[in-house]
């Protein structure tokens, strides 16, 4: 054991602990991370190349890309941001809480998760049609959901909602009540201890779970294309544009289209990776 | 600030927790509130503190009733046994949150605070690690932030639940000395809950003993401990051996032995009496009543023996460098004299 760790150079050598495998996990960890998440995305990114950046450059800024990346990142961003205000009360309220059908309530917060989201977006979309249920209701205000803009954004808010609601709960479960206790027999009220107190502690696990949202509604296709009505320039997100070149056999403007959304999300993740570590500086990790 | 409760009662479902409890705590005073696990210490503590609230009886701040108000209104700091800092503050934004929440206006400007948590941290003599967050420090100087905190507030009653329960031993008796010392500088009226008699005996100004959510006595530690008022706090306070023993006035009978009583007892007939093990006097084999040594166990500059009197177990204690405790030797014979016992009708 000992002396197949020594091919490893010294700073790689692991302390001797009593948990074996340093060698194996490393090793099947780095193949599997290249098999299954490397080589798709070099592919991802070799395929552009036939281009040139010049015609990378030209396939992402047309009129109708932009308007889908905008549509994509946008609708991504609102739907996280509205589940980061609902999902916080959703969890509070299943922690905090004790009412009938509580565990109802609280499988249900899983479903957008199980669903298959062919079904989602059908549902969302016969709801929101401005003859559903709730359409109806709408169309006399002048608002209009399905085939809209903010149809794709209420899909993006469905599919989100778990990712924030079960990033949350668990913290707030293991919140000390006497930290409460502490704060208010300091002198502050139920809103200063809940922003000054609870909330910087739970703060972490929102942008954690918003993230998440966030990351899944920018992929998303399935529910959205049901109800967002796919018309270039208004309502047609990007990984519906990159299916249709696909279709045209246009291999390397989709590639493009999917690079530029990768380096985009991975950018926008870093930075709440950012903000998250800055968000727990007093952790002292 | 004086504190008066009476018939306080609080149930947590089946269980009563605190049963027709009348106290008074007078303004300055340092009281412990000990008893086992379970005895309603810390619920009596946490009613005073407004973190709960009792089920009947009133409760008197200062002559103010506060059997309802709110914590924040009662003016009365808590420290808990597991701090409960707020672990993403720093040490001086910790002790300044009682000030940032002031209900007072204006709230004090930023130098008011600054110089306030400055002062507190150079008491609790943490000033050098004002910037540190509360997982850089060991858990003695957790404790001492949140003293800091819980006194930044000026409050008139200054509760501690098991202030020093998770820390270990040496921290425990610098901490304890210390929390005399702040408490005789500031005067604050202070009650702390304690399962540990040897820490209520040397801190308190007077012990309250509760045992299954009632009172047993009131004392000072001098008092509780040479009258225990019943054979519970006898026991609880270090009481020595059980022994059964016939009463007989002034004196019982115990293994055959007669012994003078400590303390007062109506009734004769069968009861329980309490020998301490200082009280155990050993002897040559000839004299006083035949035992036999059981065990020697030195610990630090003591050395425990465990005898076996007549079937009965006793246990005495000696100093390790006396002359009778250096011929002893495990399974020999030596003479008993008990010089006094506390005993209690069974």
């Amino acid at each position: 054991m000992a002396g197949r760790l020594t091919i490893l150079p010294a700073w790689l050598r692991p302390e001797r602990t009593v948990i074996p495998g340093l060698g194996l996990t490393l090793g099947v960890t780095v193949t599997y991370l290249t098999l299954i998440v490397l080589l798709p995305l070099a592919a991802l990114a070799l395929r552009p190349a036939e281009l040139g950046l010049g015609g990378i450059w030209d396939a992402v800024t047309q009129p109708r890309v932009l308007a889908a990346l905008r549509l994509s990142f946008g609708a991504a961003l609102l739907g996280a941001g509205i589940n980061a205000v609902f999902g916080l009360m959703v969890a509070w309220m299943l922690v905090r809480y004790d009412f009938p059908l509580k565990r109802v309530i609280d499988a249900i917060v899983d479903l957008p998760f199980a669903l298959p989201t062919a079904v989602a977006g059908i549902a969302l979309t016969s709801l929101y049609a401005p003859n559903g249920w709730v359409g109806q209701l709408l169309d006399p205000l002048g608002i209009k959901v399905a085939f809209t803009p903010l149809g794709v954004i209420v899909a993006t808010t469905f599919i989100g909602l778990p990712f924030v609601v079960r990033t949350v709960q668990p913290v707030l479960e293991d919140l000390e009540s006497e930290l409460e206790e502490a704060a208010g027999s300091l002198g502050a009220n139920r809103w200063e201890t809940f922003s000054r107190v609870i909330f910087p502690l739970i703060l972490p696990a929102l942008l954690t779970g918003t993230a998440l949202a966030f990351a899944r509604a920018v992929g998303e296709y399935g529910s959205i294309i049901f109800i967002a009505g796919n018309m270039p320039m208004v309502s047609e997100i990007a990984p519906l544009l990159i299916v249709i070149k696909l279709e045209q056999f246009d291999y390397a403007g989709a590639a493009a289209i999917g690079l530029t959304m990768l380096v985009a999300s991975f950018l926008i993740l870093l930075m709440v990776n950012l903000l998250q570590r800055w968000s727990r500086r007093w952790s002292g990790e | 600030m004086s504190i008066q409760i009476s018939g306080i009662n609080k149930r947590f479902g089946g269980f009563t927790a605190v049963d027709h409890v009348d106290l008074s705590i007078a303004s300055g005073e340092l009281m412990a509130l000990l008893g086992p696990s379970g005895s309603g210490k810390t619920t009596l503590l946490r009613i005073i503190g407004g973190l709960d609230f009792a089920d009947s009886g009133q409760l008197l701040i200062d002559g103010v009733d506060s059997t309802v108000s709110e914590p924040h209104a009662r003016r009365v700091g808590f420290v808990f046994q597991h701090y409960a800092l707020f672990r993403h503050m720093t040490v001086f934004e910790n002790v300044a949150f009682g000030l940032r929440v002031a209900r007072r206006r204006p709230r004090p400007a930023e130098a008011a605070i600054r110089d306030k948590v400055m002062g507190l941290l150079d008491l609790v003599q943490l000033a050098p690690l004002a910037q540190r967050y509360p997982n850089q420090l060991s858990g003695g100087q957790r404790q001492r932030v949140a003293l800091a905190r819980a006194l930044a507030t000026e409050p008139s009653v200054l509760l501690l639940d098991e202030p020093f329960g998770a820390l270990d031993a040496k921290v425990r008796k610098d901490l304890r000395r210390w929390l005399r010392d702040i408490h005789k500088g500031m005067g604050v009226t202070t009650v702390f809950v304690t399962h540990d008699q040897e820490e209520a005996l040397e801190l308190a100004d007077r012990v309250t003993i509760l045992h299954q959510g009632r009172v047993e006595q009131v004392g000072t530690p001098a008092e509780v401990y040479d009258h225990p008022a019943s054979a519970f706090v006898c026991d609880f306070l270090g009481g020595g051996t059980r022994l059964d023993c016939t009463l007989a006035g002034d004196h019982a009978d115990i293994a055959g032995l007669t012994v003078p009583l400590a303390n007062d007892v109506d009734g004769r007939g069968a009861g329980i009496a309490f020998v301490r093990p200082h009280d155990v006097e050993i002897l040559p084999a000839a004299a006083g009543a035949a035992a036999r040594i059981a065990a020697l166990h030195p610990v630090g500059p003591e050395l425990r023996v465990d005898l076996d009197l007549a079937g009965h177990r006793l246990e005495a204690v000696l100093d390790r460098q006396s002359p009778e405790a250096i011929g002893l030797s495990p399974g020999a014979l030596v003479g008993v004299r008990l010089r006094r016992a506390n005993a209690y009708p069974a």
